[in-house]
């Protein structure tokens, strides 16, 4: 292992440790030949002996060295001594952006734009050469003391990941800042910079990340599912605009975030100059901002009102197609009637075949080959006849008419399908309402869920917006609760171990009683209810009997062995005067063996003898 | 009464295994074990061979007393040995720095008359084959199983997602680990097996019954299934045992 002091590659001079990463130790060294300050990434020990993962890390190394731009932290070099693989980057002396948040909280928004404009500066330089920072956090970002801002660790992050393939297991690392996309496994690109940018600016305006949970899945699962809150809904008087720009960065669908780093940079810049001039917003930026809001607005499916809105319009655009052709309709009926009087006498007869089931062009090939019109009266649902073919029709099959007759054409739209409406969340009362309301069934299985209350949807099978025939059924999977698991025994633990264990196990302390106890010490647990082995879930009550320790004014009890001086037959008596009274433990005639008797707490044992009538104390003894 | 045989392998990509299983001894209570061993080098042997010696050190040191009928009891006594392993490996992560970042799967099986008892940790699996049904006990502690249980992804989608080996629990990553106990009623002719992913990532469940249904004995469909899983790439580290209640 490196130590201060070493000399790396004849050069650099290890001075002293500045970090730890999830991949390396980083220190502080001296470039001896150019005499100037500079920092050493040293790999752990387990990823140096893997070739596949040293060439996956060397390639990102010279990817990284690639970029030159005065915000990203400069590589220099790379090599390995004695199985030590090291990168040698620019020294900067600062603080990173996670130091500065927990230290002073939320930043002045204009502040934290200028920070991520620089960002943006070297997000775009770093996307032109197609390096993707994949790991964009308050951690990698330094701030030196002239107010520069760097990013550090460029592509360093995916040599992590493939590493976990190379080796197996690992555990799940904090996703506090990792896009969507990324979360759910699939490729980085350079939007997902662009979005961890974007948790970042959250953080640094609110003081918080916008998504935090118990466990990395959680968190993973709300950069995936859940709306974050806008910091205007946080911080009063916040900027509506800044609101928009945030979380535009942040859209879950990559395709509705910035294009690149310089639309994000122009907007925050654009911002950051209405700041300088009072409140007054750039027209340009205000229209684009509308802009973004009326492309969400379109690409937004899962708004109601929005959902309602469009509905309403294609609605009345139905009916003005509708009102066209009746007008075309009654035109063509005042030209044709003409004629068809005029005619009427003469035409022949023909008979009407059977049109059902057929589509518009045999319908048309059909009827013109006998002389006879047609048109569509009406269109209609149809679950056996598929779109866009003949439902019915008047006059029907086998009629007679003449010549020149217009048969009358229902059409089918196909079969009756309703779009599965986003029931995940719901209970399974209100799905089964919902799907009741527009004609679908719903199959139910039951399954356990750690995260899902009892009784809502866990998932749907198909998804939102699929169509199904009326009838069809919805899969719902709906959450029973928690896992039941038995519950152990806590006889003679430590309340506070056990506190500590139901809290992971997600069970409450209903009832605590305090008693005496004998055999357990004070803090330890006596019984328990439910008793171990009985089943419980998560959140269901456990009542403790905890000792408080042997009971005050308890007195022990001491054995007394007593041996009368007296005779073989003399009458005697024997008391025991102790905590609890005087009793009487022997009267009779002294048999020669020894008395055996207890007392409690403490006293004393008198034997007295008979002479005549009465007794007399003949000895006293303490105890104990 | 129940017969058992294990089979632990490298497979043809990995350099070392990293698995390790635990047998009863010879009229020992019949507790069985496999471990799935995880970080660089060679830590994750160390991490799951360090858990399966607590098993069999607790076992041996209370064999006479363990009171192998009572449920509650072994529970008990299992949990304990989990949360002792758990405690040694993170000393060891302490004393050893490049052993930092070690963990294991644990996942232990104790057989009664009617019921077996399963505890659990990570994303090796516990499964119970009848006849003509088949069920996976236990849940994996990974990140693809939540994104399953959500919606996120599909299951068929698993076996190539790329952090599919990401566990949310393990061995030797905190101080104070939730153990998933299930509890299982069996019967005679029932199979159970217990298995590294190295196992299932090859073969599905659904072929893994049908190996058991048609081995001639049980040695014979071990064999089978270790060279499966071989032949169809060996990806893993392949460690199984397999038990037949008779």
């Amino acid at each position: 292992m490196e130590k201060p002091g070493m000399i790396l590659g004849n050069r650099y001079k290890i001075m002293e440790n500045i970090g730890e990463g999830g991949m390396a130790r980083v220190y502080r060294a001296i470039d001896t030949k150019l005499n100037r300050p500079v920092a050493v990434k040293i790999l752990y020990e387990q990823f140096a002996g893997d070739p596949d993962f040293l060439r996956r890390f060397k390639q990102e190394a010279k990817a990284a060295a690639k970029l030159s731009h005065p915000s990203i932290v400069n590589v220099y070099d790379e090599g390995e001594e004695e199985n030590i693989h090291y990168i040698i980057m620019e020294y900067v002396d600062g603080y990173t952006l996670k130091d500065i948040v927990v230290r002073d909280g939320p930043l002045k928004p204009e502040e934290a734009v200028q920070i991520v404009l620089q960002i943006c500066d070297a997000l775009a330089h770093a996307h032109s050469q197609k390096v993707i920072h994949r790991d964009i956090k308050p951690q990698n970002i330094i701030i030196n003391f002239e107010g520069r801002v760097k990013v550090t660790d460029f592509g360093i992050a995916r040599a992590a990941v493939d590493a976990t393939i190379t080796y197996g297991k690992s555990l799940m690392g904090s996703v506090f800042y990792s896009s969507p996309e990324q979360a759910r496994g699939n490729a980085a690109d350079h939007k997902s910079d662009l979005y961890s940018l974007g948790v970042v600016l959250y953080e640094m305006l609110t003081g918080e990340v916008p998504f935090s949970g118990e466990s990395p899945i959680s968190i993973a699962l709300k950069h995936m599912q859940e709306e974050v809150v806008p910091p205007g809904r946080l911080i009063p008087g916040f900027s509506h605009t800044l609101d928009l720009i945030v979380t535009r960065a942040m859209r879950k669908d990559p395709a509705l975030r910035y294009g690149n780093a310089i639309e994000f940079r122009d907007d925050l810049e654009g911002w950051l100059k209405t700041r300088e001039n009072g409140n007054y917003l750039s027209n340009s930026l205000l229209k684009r901002l509308q802009s973004y809001e009326h492309q969400r607005e379109d690409t937004d499916h899962t708004s109601e009102v929005q959902g309602k809105k469009m509905k309403k319009r294609s609605f009345s655009l139905k009916r003005f197609v509708i009102y066209a052709a009746m007008l075309t309709v009654v035109l063509l009926a005042l030209i044709v009637g003409y004629r068809y009087i005029g005619n009427y006498l003469i035409v022949p007869e023909v008979t009407v075949p059977d049109l059902v089931g057929l589509s518009m062009e045999e319908v048309e090939k059909e009827l013109t080959s006998l002389g006879l019109g047609f048109k569509v009266v009406r269109s209609m649902n149809s679950d056996s006849i598929p779109a866009d073919s003949v439902i019915s029709h008047d006059p029907p099959k086998e009629r007679t008419v003449r010549k020149e007759r217009v048969i009358e054409i229902v059409l089918s739209l196909g079969p009756n399908l309703a779009e599965v409406p986003y029931l995940i969340g719901r209970t399974e009362l209100e799905a089964r309402l919902m799907l009741d309301d527009i004609g679908l069934e719903m199959i139910v299985i039951q399954e356990y869920s750690e995260n899902v209350a009892p009784g809502y949807v866990i998932r749907q099978d198909p998804g939102n917006e699929f169509r199904l025939t009326k009838g069809e059924a919805v899969t719902l999977i709906i959450s029973e609760g928690k896992r039941p698991f038995p519950l152990r025994s806590f006889t003679g633990w430590i309340l506070e171990d056990v506190k500590e264990w139901l809290n992971l196990y997600g069970l409450v302390i209903r009832n605590m009683e305090d008693e005496y106890s004998e055999e357990f010490g004070e803090g330890q647990i006596i019984s328990q209810h439910p008793a171990s082995g009985d089943m419980v879930q998560a959140g269901d009550p456990v009542d403790l009997i905890v000792s408080k320790g042997r009971e005050p004014g308890t007195f022990k009890t001491y054995p007394i062995d007593v041996y009368p001086q007296v005779p073989i037959g003399q009458i005697i008596k024997v008391l025991v005067e102790d905590e609890e009274g005087t009793k009487v433990v022997f009267e009779g005639a002294y048999q020669g063996s020894v008395i055996s008797t207890s007392g409690v707490g403490s006293g004393r044992v008198v034997l007295m003898e008979l002479r005549d009538t009465e007794y007399y104390i003949i000895d006293t003894k303490r105890f104990p | 009464m129940l017969r058992f045989t294990a089979r632990t392998h490298p497979g043809f990509i990995r350099e070392k295994n990293e698995d390790r299983f635990y047998v009863p001894t010879e009229g020992g209570p019949y507790i069985f074990a496999v471990a799935d061993g995880m970080g660089g080098h060679a830590a994750g042997e160390v991490a799951s061979s360090l858990s399966v010696k607590t098993l069999d050190t607790n076992i041996s040191m209370v064999s006479e007393k363990l009171n192998h009928s009572d449920l509650a009891y072994m529970q008990n006594f299992i949990e304990d040995c989990i949360l002792e392993a758990n405690k040694q490996i993170l000393v060891v992560q302490d004393e050893q720095p490049d052993l930092k970042g070690m963990g294991t799967t644990f996942t232990v099986a104790v057989f009664f008359n009617n019921e077996m008892l399963v505890g659990h940790i990570g994303d090796s699996q516990a499964y119970i084959f009848h006849e003509s049904a088949y069920s996976q006990i236990t849940e994996d502690h990974s990140l693809v199983t939540e994104l399953v249980k959500n919606g996120e992804i599909k299951p068929e989608e698993v076996y190539n997602h790329p952090q599919r080996h990401l566990l949310t629990r393990a061995l030797g990553t905190a101080p104070l680990l939730k153990t998933d106990f299930y509890v299982t009623p069996i019967q005679p002719g029932d199979y159970v097996l217990l298995c590294t992913d190295g196992l299932t990532t090859m073969l599905k469940p659904a072929e893994i019954q049908e190996s058991i249904i048609n081995g001639a004995d049980l040695e014979t469909t071990a064999d089978q299934l270790l060279k499966k899983a071989n032949d169809l790439g060996g990806s893993d580290n392949i460690t199984f045992v397999l038990i037949h209640i008779i």
